[in-house]
């Protein structure tokens, strides 16, 4: 019986903050959410503020670019990333310069990323200034916009430079460990090494390519510092639009933001599923 | 002409020499042994063979034409790994399937091949069985039909029966070879297990530190090494030193008659089987002392003293002695087989 109770006694300090600090917030901000925020008077339950917020256009015309962006940056970062990690597997020189640079990106803060879109892509960047002194254009200005605009190019650019690298790690970490027989077989079969891709490395990094879709998925769909540095005024990306309306000074607007966040964590918590998901097909072909 | 011919190649794995001037002919239809220890070069050879690696001089020839720069997904070559390699993400009929597949063949015919080659290896009702769900036995067969599914010019062994345990390897063994036979397919075999390699081999090769030492029948190597060292091979040989003199051997204890005149200091080997103990009689020309005896029920080992030099012999289970008891010693002159002593 006193075993039984150990571990989860031994939790009981983790759990008093992860409990105390992420759960009671998600408990605050579902209860604002139903509209009950007693410092400005509301008391009422109420799913008032779901319906409104669910049919108001601003609302979907975010959803819409949160979702636009976070598809479009991740299924380019994984197809680059895998095609990465697939590289540096098969290059047949010393791999520790590869294996070390292409990590970089990893570690630099998504506000640095947004700095560094800002100096190579704005038209006052060091793309346009190329450009225009090799005469490719006449004038900065030729150069598209693609920050602050309306398909979100530079967020999308930002994302992909932040996730390749993660994906490629991910993959590349699988790939070396695939017994290298296993493709030697398949070429001694008659395969070749488009076929000894598609048919024996990528079901077994599969799984891990769609955990790691799902980690930036997640991450740039939810994600604030990015979309509100880099993006256009409207539509804004849903955590630009959930940290605008709860900066708004009008108290009332607190239930709004908080619908809005409650969005996000339920599109979160079906995020993390498929991850669990994904986990279950990765252990299929490791028994 | 010859199915398989490797002339003169050498391999350096980061300036270590792992094949030196191999030169080897396989026919049509022979089943063909690299024996050897482990770190000899065999499998190097078969991956050489197969394309997987690049010789870094000689030359490769299938049925008289160079194979050198036809890459390995089209050589036709193919090896059943010594831990079968099975795709561990299909199941039976598609593992078997796989090379067809790659090769673009029709369905129905895939289906059909698959379904012949199951016949044949006799693991019908096993097609959506899974590798982590087969015997040891079973994934070798398995890896056995989906290299012969794709009718391969030559089919390379990679010690396929060490993984196997001694029964199971004996009835591997006998199916595999009368497979071979069936299907008449050239195949070259790499076995570290001298037994295995006598007794399935049309030729063996035997290969020491990477280079082939003698190229023959299983009867003529055994018979006749050219060598003690390939000799050493087949097992626990007696070597004894004597010299040649006016067509005759001489030595501590016996003194034979031979046609063998190019050395003069030799010594002869003698074959464990090619002596007999006996219950000593009065005429016995060769005595000996009983040193060792180990029981093996279907034989008996013996080693004997017989003037100070220990010879090992291998006798009938009937002929039972003790430690330290006089016996008869009868040696088989017609098998003898003399080597030059270096000085």
């Amino acid at each position: 019986m006193k075993n039984k109770y150990k571990p989860y006694v031994m939790l009981i300090p983790v759990m008093i903050v992860i409990l105390g600090i992420f759960i009671n917030g998600l408990i605050m901000a579902f209860i604002q959410s139903l509209g009950y925020f007693k410092a400005i008077g509301l008391t009422e339950i109420t799913f008032k503020y779901y319906k409104e917020v669910l049919t108001s256009q601003g609302f979907l015309s975010s959803l819409g670019f949160s979702v636009y962006i976070a598809t479009i940056s991740s299924v380019i970062a994984v197809v680059l990333g895998v095609i990465l990690a697939y590289s540096i597997l098969r290059s047949t020189h010393r791999k520790g310069i590869e294996e070390a640079v292409y990590k970089i990106p990893i570690f630099v803060p998504h506000i640095v990323a947004a700095l560094l879109a800002y100096n190579i892509l704005a038209q006052s960047g060091v793309v346009p200034r190329v450009l225009y002194s090799i005469g490719i254009i006449k004038d900065q200005s030729q150069f598209p916009s693609l920050l602050y605009d309306k398909n979100g190019i530079g967020i999308i650019i930002a994302y992909i430079w932040k996730g390749i690298p993660f994906v490629a790690m991910v993959v590349y970490t699988i790939l070396s460990n695939i017994n290298n027989k296993l493709s030697q077989v398949a070429l001694n079969l008659g395969a070749n090494n488009r076929q000894v891709f598609f048919y024996i490395l990528l079901p077994f990094i599969m799984p891990s390519i769609f955990s790691s879709f799902i980690i930036i998925f997640a991450f740039s769909f939810g994600a604030y510092e990015l979309p509100f540095l880099l993006g256009p005024t409207s539509p804004k990306a849903l955590p630009v639009k959930a940290y605008v309306e709860y900066t708004n000074s009008n108290l009332a607007n607190r239930p709004y933001a908080m619908v809005i966040n409650m969005i996000l964590t339920i599109v979160s918590l079906i995020l993390v599923w498929l991850y669990n998901k994904s986990f279950e097909l990765i252990s299929k072909y490791n028994r | 002409m010859s199915q398989i011919k490797l002339k003169n190649i050498t391999k350096f794995f980061d300036s270590k020499r792992i094949l030196d001037d191999i030169n080897l002919e396989v026919k049509k239809g022979e089943m063909v042994s690299l024996l050897g220890p482990s770190g000899c070069g065999k499998t190097t050879t078969l991956k050489i063979i197969a394309g997987l690696l690049n010789p870094d001089n000689g030359d490769i020839l299938f049925e008289g034409d160079s194979v050198l720069n036809i890459p390995v997904e089209k050589r036709g070559a193919v090896i059943v790994f010594q831990d079968y390699l099975l795709f561990p993400h299909l199941n039976t009929a598609e593992n078997i399937e796989f090379g067809l597949k790659m090769a673009k063949i029709d369905k129905f015919k895939r289906r059909k091949r698959v379904k012949k080659m199951l016949q044949l290896v006799q693991l019908e009702g096993y097609e959506n069985k899974y590798p982590r769900e087969l015997s040891g036995g079973q994934k070798q067969r398995v890896a056995l039909a989906r290299a012969l599914a794709i009718e391969p010019k030559v089919l390379l062994l990679d010690e396929p029966f060490s993984n196997l345990d001694s029964r199971l390897r004996e009835n591997m063994r006998d199916f595999i070879l009368q497979i071979q036979r069936e299907l008449n397919i050239t195949t070259i075999l790499v076995t570290h297990d001298k037994e295995e390699a006598l007794m399935t081999s049309d030729k063996i090769a035997i290969m020491l530190d990477g280079k082939i030492k003698q190229f023959g029948s299983p009867i003529e190597l055994y018979k006749n090494p050219i060598s003690s060292e390939v000799a050493d091979f087949f097992g626990e040989k007696n070597y004894i030193k004597g010299c040649i003199k006016d067509e005759m051997f001489t030595s501590d204890i016996i003194n034979v008659k031979t046609d063998f005149n190019k050395y003069l200091s030799v010594k002869a080997m003698i074959n464990p089987e090619d002596i007999k103990v006996f219950e000593l009689q009065s005429n016995t020309d060769i005595t000996g002392i009983i040193k060792m005896k180990k029981y093996a029920g279907d034989r008996i080992y013996y080693t004997i003293s017989v003037n100070g030099v220990e010879l090992k012999c291998i006798s009938e289970p009937n002929e039972l002695f003790n430690i330290d008891d006089k016996v008869g010693v009868n040696i088989n002159f017609n098998n003898l087989v003399f080597f030059p002593i270096d000085n």
